[in-house]
């Protein structure tokens, strides 16, 4: 069991971007998929992609990717063009466009990593990126460790499930330690020990500085790990919600809500506090400065009960933004 | 480094491309089909054999089998069998959902699309060896393979031939009769190949290839066209055809239609959204 590593949102510095994607548009005949779509995925960054169906989420995917080609803009993946840099440009990816992940049935698990080593040429990114990572069978034990697949390495992949053929196919993406990371849908047919995997994986991918793209339909589950979402409605990218900048509101359960919030408001380092009874909700200037509140609210002679983090509902956040635009 | 990575990965998509190739479904009843064929054709009297090949046949040697079995399988059998699987060679991999993860490693679209091409161009000389493995096995079994008064259908005589022929001499006419067979099957692979490229999709690419096939079958009522037709060369391994071209020129002209064909998948292939 791997140790779980916060994504370290720190790190978000003045980074080259380890993915850009530049006025990407595209257009299956007079249909208009994706309309001017523009925006750069940080290393050790998550990036979630949400919008309803046929939002072209999937389509900016298999650009990212190079699966796909864009009728105008350009894709950047560690600066050089996906499109017109060669097959090497891919070295620094690790995908899975396809939900569930597919492998070739006849083949067992343990095999179809054998060929995707190949496939990379043998070698991976070491931890230091400018060392080297063996793509040997100890490296594709390791990585079926990772996503608790070791049982089932030789048995043949038509005999596995939908769950286990997604979490193989996460095997076979962080294969190579890539820079990049894409994922269409990753959770998709996953129980909820399959979910937490997947997240426990990609924020450790992410801590170690690879740069990850997801899209998803999961708000509720990607906004716990996510540090960006992009809001993509009929081809445009309405918004990009920073979760990042929204997680210092803290919810303390108190015995006077109101007065509580009155005198939460006096603190200088409260930018804004409001009653939601039994709740009070309070803004901080840094999360640091929760057990401040904490402190204010005993001076005040309020008793506390509990006190969290009020995480912002991304889901909420995401309807009222789509319904806006319909 | 690079360069070691890039020829690591290419041994890798064409070692791949070869697995894949055997795991097929159409692949195992096609080199079954293409062994046991022949031994069924055995039981024939010779007269229905020699009414369908347009010649005197007495099989009086296992030598003979392979021969009559080529005669009979090539015109229908052998490029369909080519056409189907070839056009799986794509089209199955989009329906295992294989063909977008094998793209998104560092191989370049030109390599993945070369090696199909190559297993594809492979692949009938495989089926061929199959009937001539089960042909000289049935063939054996029923008539020897000792020298023999006779021909092996696939060289100047036909079945009748020209004196006795030894094991060694009628080996050597075999291998030649089924080696331009192979040539012969190698343009319906990579049209395969090229449907299967354009469509994405097993069904529509066979049947598209075969159509094609049957199509310059019917064209040939323009009798101006035919020269350039690739039904009028399906027979060029034949000692006995009717036709007015030479094997040579018939081997130029499909080997033409071969090279047309891998730039054509090579160039759909390049720029094909997936």
């Amino acid at each position: 069991m791997t140790e779980f590593v916060a994504p370290a949102r720190t790190v978000l510095t003045a980074k080259e971007p380890a993915i850009e994607v530049r006025g990407v548009s595209k257009r299956y005949g007079r249909y208009p998929v994706l309309d001017n779509v523009s925006f750069q995925v940080l290393p050790g960054e998550v990036y979630a992609l949400a919008g309803p169906n046929g939002a072209g989420k999937t389509t900016i995917i298999r650009i990212i990717t190079g699966l796909s080609y864009p009728t105008a803009g350009k894709m950047l993946l560690c600066g050089k063009d996906v499109h017109t840099g060669g097959s090497q440009v891919r070295r620094a990816l690790g995908a899975v466009v396809e939900a569930p992940a597919a492998f070739y049935p006849h083949m067992t698990g343990k095999e179809n990593l054998q060929a995707h080593a190949k496939l990379a040429g043998g070698f991976g990114y070491g931890t230091d990126l400018r060392e080297t990572l063996k793509l040997d069978e100890n490296r594709i034990r390791e990585v079926l460790t990772l996503v608790e697949l070791l049982r089932m390495q030789d048995r043949i992949v038509k005999e596995y499930s939908l769950g286990q053929r997604q979490r193989l196919g996460l095997a076979a993406a962080i294969l190579t330690n890539p820079r990049v990371l894409v994922l269409d849908e990753p959770t998709s047919g996953l129980d909820p020990l399959g979910i937490n995997l997947v997240h426990r994986v990609l924020s450790n991918m992410a801590a170690s500085g690879t740069a990850v793209i997801l899209s998803t339909h999961h708000l509720r589950e990607v906004s716990q790990y996510a540090h960006r979402v992009g809001i993509l409605s009929s081809g445009k990218l309405l918004d990009e919600v920073d979760l990042g900048a929204r997680s210092t509101a803290f919810r303390f359960r108190v015995d006077d809500a109101p007065r509580a919030a009155a005198a939460l408001s006096t603190q200088p380092f409260v930018t804004r506090s409001f009653a939601r009874s039994p709740y009070v909700i309070a803004h901080l200037d840094s999360e640091l400065r929760a057990p401040e509140a904490i402190r204010a609210l005993a001076v005040e002679g309020i008793r506390m009960f509990e006190a969290n983090p009020d995480h912002f509902d991304l889901y909420e956040y995401y309807r009222e933004r789509v319904e806006r635009e319909f | 480094m690079t360069k070691n990575w890039s020829t690591q990965a290419g041994y890798g998509v064409l070692s791949l491309e070869f697995k894949k190739l055997l795991g097929f479904r159409s692949v195992k009843l096609g080199l079954l089909v293409a062994f046991i064929l022949p031994a069924i054709l055995t039981l024939a009297p010779d007269e229905g054999i020699a009414e369908v090949i347009g010649a005197d046949v007495l099989l009086v040697s296992g030598w003979q089998v392979p021969g009559m079995a080529l005669y009979i399988m090539m015109p229908f059998m052998l490029p369909l069998l080519t056409a189907v699987t070839c056009a799986e060679l794509v089209g199955g991999e989009m329906d295992w959902g294989t063909l977008r993860p094998l793209l998104l490693r560092p191989v370049s679209r030109t390599r993945v699309i070369l090696s199909k091409l190559f297993i594809a161009i492979l692949y009938p000389f495989l089926l061929l060896m199959s009937t001539l493995i089960g042909g000289l096995v049935i063939g054996g079994i029923r008539y020897g393979i000792g020298t023999f008064n006779g021909g092996t259908g696939l060289a100047e005589g036909g079945f009748v031939g020209a004196g006795d022929l030894s094991p060694f001499g009628a080996l050597a006419e075999l291998a030649q009769g089924y080696l331009v067979a192979g040539v012969i099957l190698a343009p319906i692979a990579v049209l395969a190949i090229v449907f299967g490229v354009l469509y994405l999709n097993t069904a529509a690419a066979a049947l598209a290839g075969v159509g094609v096939i049957l199509l310059m079958g019917m064209l040939k009522v323009f009798t101006w066209l035919r020269p350039l037709l690739l039904t009028e060369h399906l027979d060029a391994y034949s000692p006995l055809r009717a036709s007015t071209y030479t094997t040579q020129q018939s081997l130029v002209l499909l080997l033409i239609y071969t090279a047309i064909g891998i730039v054509a998948s090579m160039l759909i292939f390049e720029r094909k959204d997936l």
